[in-house]
């Protein structure tokens, strides 16, 4: 049986070189990070729990067929983040559900916000809570949800969320720099109000 | 062990899956930057047709066909290439969004590069000669291509409004001589005093335009003379194009007596 331990210690880049050797490694990546895949395909789908996590499995499997191809100047994350991603965007293709509203407490805690350096972040941590930003992401256009989750809720730089999305840097920025400005204007229909708009 | 990293890891032993090979996705990337590299290449041709076809045409004499030069330059540019050049930018464009890091350069880069690729290996190709002879591959293997781009065929053969062109028969006196025009009529050129532009050589089987004025149907008085080439880019003399220009004019000439009669 293959145990944590023989984790421990090692990259994610260097377990992929090694469960290409031994299967077995490859454990050491699913356990690694299926709980933030799994969330974050709940982020951008409010697929069910259910179909999320058969979501996550395909990703994985794919990602495991497609070992050979990873890139090590990538970094795993943004990889398996980008798999996830595609296989999320062709299940909602495949069954429509992409609009479904989520709307029990246990969802709502995915929307939980990451603190971070960026102004709206420290002042969205100060005056929303968990539904607020759960509601104000639902009225948004998914392309600036989508980045705004990736910024915010998963704490991805601009390279990363460049390589999950496939989008260049520059296009990322400008992407972001609008999302927050829909951001703030809707937040502001919804009563809560900024200072530096 | 987790339950759902178990599932996981328990599909993929059950199912025997493991990961493809990795010559598998070399193939893949190798394919893209192939085509994309093919696509920049034939870019590249079509750039030298473009800019062969740009020299080759004569830019001053809009005036003869009552145009004016606005009107003259649309009617000149080589849509034809322009549109194959776009076509193969859009290609080359395509195929290095879909190399492993195509997606972190901005689309508006690549275009750019890719022009900016096209139009210094086109030049290349321009300068070995290469528009030329695509242009004249096309104009001999493809029927239609002449209907898209021998505007300079129906720009020449005007004697009315003083544009001559054709093949020189007969070459004893540089002052009068003996030239067959491209739909197979014979010509007294009356050129004493006329100019000889570029680098026309006066020798039999030589193709020349001539500017001037036509003083009946089988004398026509030169004031200048010119290659029918522009020469100096091109490798191409004494070939065999002069024949399939008048093949082609005259191929033109039944297709229009046709049309006509039906009418």
């Amino acid at each position: 049986m293959f145990k944590n331990k023989d984790c421990e210690g090692k990259s994610d880049e260097e377990l992929v070189r090694l469960a290409l050797e031994n299967q077995d490694y490859y454990y050491c990546l699913v356990s690694r990070w299926e709980n933030k895949i799994l969330r974050y395909i709940l982020k951008i789908s409010s697929a069910t729990k259910e179909d999320a996590e058969d979501i996550l499995q395909d990703a994985f499997i794919s990602a495991y067929k497609s070992l050979n191809d990873f890139d090590r100047n990538l970094k795993f994350s943004s990889w398996i983040y980008r798999i996830a991603r595609n296989k999320t965007i062709s299940f909602w293709r495949k069954s429509k559900i992409r609009s479904k509203t989520v709307s029990s407490d246990d969802d709502l805690e995915l929307f939980k916000l990451v603190p971070g350096d960026d102004d709206l972040a420290k002042e969205l941590e100060k005056k929303c809570d968990s539904r607020q930003i759960k509601n104000i992401l639902k009225n948004l256009e998914e392309k600036y949800k989508e980045i705004l989750i990736l910024k915010f809720l998963e704490e991805k730089s601009y390279r990363e969320i460049s390589d999950i999305l496939k989008k260049p840097m520059g296009t990322v920025a400008t992407l972001l720099s609008r999302a927050k400005k829909k951001f703030k204007e809707e937040a502001m229909k919804q009563g809560i109000e900024f200072k530096n708009l | 062990m987790d339950k759902l990293t178990d599932s996981i890891i328990n599909k993929i032993k059950k199912e025997k899956i493991s990961p493809a090979p990795k010559w598998i996705f070399l193939a893949k990337d190798y394919s893209i930057w192939t085509l994309f590299i093919m696509a920049i290449i034939i870019g590249g041709l079509a750039f030298a047709v473009i800019l062969f076809l740009l020299t080759d045409n004569d830019w001053d004499i809009y005036k003869h066909l009552d145009k004016s030069f606005g009107e003259y330059l649309l009617l000149s540019l080589p849509y034809f290439w322009i549109i194959f050049l776009g076509l193969f930018s859009t290609v080359a464009l395509y195929n290095y969004k879909y190399t492993k890091k195509g997606y972190r350069r901005s689309p508006h880069l690549i275009i750019g590069v890719n022009i900016l690729a096209s139009v210094v290996i086109g030049t290349v190709f321009f300068y070995a000669g290469l528009g030329l002879k695509i242009e004249n591959i096309f104009a001999d293997n493809f029927p239609y291509y002449r209907n898209f781009t021998q505007h300079k065929l129906d720009v020449w053969n005007n004697p009315e409004r003083g544009l001559l062109s054709g093949v020189i028969t007969k070459a004893d006196d540089k002052d009068s001589f003996i030239l067959k025009d491209f739909e197979g009529r014979m010509w007294e050129i009356q050129a004493g005093g006329a100019f000889w532009g570029g680098r026309v050589i006066f020798q039999k089987g030589e193709r020349i335009k001539i500017i001037g004025k036509k003083k009946s149907n089988s004398i026509f008085s030169a004031r200048q003379i010119r290659p029918w080439i522009n020469r100096g880019r091109g490798m191409w003399k004494n070939s065999d194009r002069g024949k399939d220009i008048m093949k082609e004019t005259r191929r033109r000439r039944v297709v229009n007596s046709e049309r006509a009669q039906a009418n």
